[in-house]
């Protein structure tokens, strides 16, 4: 039976090679979708672990949250509670839209660096590599000048903004035109320290940055629903196709003595084997694909076991269309 | 006389089309012995492939006996058919019906692959086969690649790869030019020759004289005898029934029949009437076909039988 399917593969060559492309194509858009939602999904509380490592944030009762709704309120709102002061801001580098961190860098590992050093006076910036700067680039900072000291990763939020570092007193110069706020302290303490501040871990500062691409979120899973959808139509019609052109082969097959059971097997395995095959192209295509999005694509390893596995799936649901057809179809078919 | 290879007695084959049933085989009886080339003549309709698919144990008969060296394939089920068709039977199909992306070799193989046989054993037995019907360098082509002779030979070769006691051949040279024809009729005369039963459909009696055997499917049926004497029917009477074998043509010479359609689950249905003047049943006699519907009078009816000839020599015939 294996000889029937490799031979049968061999003799519709190209139109199993044209197939095998096409659902690769819609493959490689589910790995792309895939990679966008897990990225949708990490980026905040990769962000957030940069920016502040595994401490608790202390911030106003007022603030939403660090990225999406912040609100500086005086420094002196955080006296007595021990930490780090840090300033979170929406600004603008060379015209893009960033998110200005201002924070005392000596006491963190955070950010960890790929490139450079640490910001140390005014006007030093750190930025995630994807915003394309490189260490040395003379930029515009808040309309004030700065320059790239270094370079960080994982470090965007809000779906691809980059977060920027600066100290915190150009943070407040550029963002606040030098007024002594703060957005909030950094501190490893849980405990309510007045009514008007409040205390957010880490994950409830991850949540709240990810609330504003809920739509987005839905918007690329339906995406993603309607590709699984469109691959198992393309498998489905592909087997079913099959399973007619080769009505009379199996009439032919089943009157020399052929089992229904291995026919139908036959099949489906065919369509498994041309689904695996698409997902493998897949697989390349979209690591090919993927470093030219403005989104970084972060495709999980798991993501490969859930479309393979999936696929091979639905081919097995969406063939047994064909395997009905093969049942019906009658020995006596083969004489003519 | 030796004893018989093929025997099929009394056999009635019957199967339901567009409601109505029809009748293939009725009654029909053939014996075969060992080592014979038997063909089976008829035009199309008249139960060849029937029997041949009866014979390959695909379809269930009404009523009769079909034995097969000793085999009772009526009473096959499951395993035992299929052993049936894998070691006694073989098949030749019309317009050869090989797997158009095996090779020539791998199709001959096919029937020993898919009972479990080890590919290089299987190959190596098509291999033999196709030098012994002369295709020893075609075993890697395509049927695509091969005339039609060639790939007739290679469904021959198929056919006996199990080393069937008896080879069913259907319209084996049906699409072939004489040449090609001729080569295929050597064959079976050959593998015949070798004491195998080989029963063959055609409707090409060119192919007659080469046979031991010829079965004549449609009923032969002698001219009927004219006795010109009306038949007089009350109403209800029914003049013949739907499948009854044909025979006259009717001349309504007085009241009304109808032409009622009975179908397979008991219902009829009236689909026609017929008035004096008009004929009834004309079709039925001139092609050789059984009745297609009962005819039944709605009054008093008169009517007058007539052969072809007469009737053909008559005034005219009915719509």
């Amino acid at each position: 039976m294996f000889l029937l399917i490799l031979r049968d593969l061999q003799f519709r060559r190209w139109r199993v090679g044209l197939t095998v492309v096409l659902m690769a194509i819609v493959m490689t858009l589910l790995f792309i979708m895939t990679g966008l939602v897990e990225q949708f999904n990490v980026e905040p509380t990769l962000a957030t672990k940069r920016v502040g490592g595994e401490m608790n944030w202390v911030v106003s009762e007022g603030t939403g949250g660090p990225f999406t709704s912040p609100r500086p309120v005086e420094a002196t709102t955080f006296d007595g509670i021990p930490g780090e002061p840090i300033l979170v801001a929406p600004s603008s580098i060379n015209g893009v839209r960033i998110s200005l961190v201002g924070r005392d860098f000596a006491s963190m590992s955070e950010p960890v660096l790929t490139e450079g050093r640490h910001p140390t006076n005014a006007g030093d910036v750190v930025i995630d590599e994807t915003a394309g700067f490189a260490v040395g680039d003379r930029v515009m900072i808040g309309g004030q000048p700065g320059s790239v000291v270094g370079l960080t990763s994982d470090a965007t939020i809000l779906a691809g903004v980059p977060v920027t570092f600066v100290t915190l007193e150009f943070a407040q110069q550029t963002a606040l035109g030098g007024q002594d706020l703060l957005l909030a302290k950094l501190t490893h303490g849980d405990q309510n320290y007045s009514s008007d501040l409040k205390v957010m871990t880490p994950e409830m500062v991850a949540a709240d940055a990810l609330l504003p691409l809920d739509g987005a979120i839905s918007s690329v899973t339906l995406v993603r629903a309607l590709l699984w959808l469109i691959t198992v139509i393309i498998i489905a019609a592909i087997i079913y196709i099959t399973a007619l052109e080769r009505t009379r082969d199996f009439a032919v097959l089943k009157a020399v003595g052929a089992k229904t059971r291995d026919l139908g097997a036959s099949l489906l395995v065919q369509g498994v084997l041309m689904t695996l095959m698409a997902v493998l192209i897949a697989g390349g295509l979209q690591s090919f694909l993927a470093p030219s999005f403005p989104l970084k694509v972060r495709v999980p390893s798991n993501a490969w076991l859930v479309i393979g596995g999936g696929a091979a799936l639905a081919a097995l649901v969406a063939g047994a269309a064909g395997v009905l057809r093969v049942k019906s179809t009658n020995p006596t078919e083969a004489f003519g | 006389m030796s004893p018989s290879m093929v025997a099929i007695d009394n056999l009635v084959v019957e199967y339901m089309t567009d409601r109505y049933t029809v009748r293939p085989l009725d009654g029909f009886t053939m014996h075969a012995p060992p080592g014979q080339l038997v063909a089976l003549l008829g035009p199309s309709g008249s139960g060849k492939t029937t029997l041949l698919s009866m014979l390959s144990g695909m379809i269930e008969a009404h009523s009769g006996s079909v034995v097969v060296d000793g085999i009772d394939v009526l009473a096959l089920k499951g395993k035992a058919l299929e052993q049936y068709r894998r070691n006694t039977i073989g098949i030749v199909f019309q317009g050869f019906n090989l797997i158009p992306s095996l090779t020539a070799r791998e199709n001959v193989a096919a029937p020993l692959l898919i009972a479990g046989t080890k590919r290089k054993v299987a190959l190596a037995r098509a291999d033999a086969l196709l030098d012994e019907v002369g295709l020893a360098d075609r075993g890697h082509h395509k049927p695509l690649h091969l005339s039609g002779g060639q790939q007739q030979r290679v469904a021959v070769a198929r056919g006996i790869v199990g080393d069937p006691l008896v080879l069913l051949a259907d319209e084996p040279t049906a699409n072939l030019d004489h040449i090609s024809a001729e080569a295929v009729v050597e064959l079976l005369r050959r593998l015949r020759d070798r004491g195998r039963t080989i029963i063959i459909s055609t409707h090409d009696d060119r192919l007659l004289p080469a046979m031991d055997q010829v079965v004549t499917m449609h009923a032969d049926h002698p001219p009927p005898e004219v006795t010109m004497q009306a038949v007089h029917l009350a109403p209800g009477e029914v003049l013949f029934v739907q499948m009854a074998t044909s025979d006259y043509i009717y001349a309504i010479v007085e009241g009304t029949v109808e032409i009622v359609r009975e179908y397979a689950d008991g219902t009829n249905a009236v689909i026609a009437t017929r008035e004096a003047g008009a004929y009834v049943g004309e079709l039925g006699p001139m092609l050789d076909f059984p009745r297609s519907a009962t005819v039944r009078a709605r009054d008093h009816v008169k009517l007058m039988p007539l052969t072809i000839e007469q009737f053909k020599a008559g005034p005219g015939h009915s719509e």
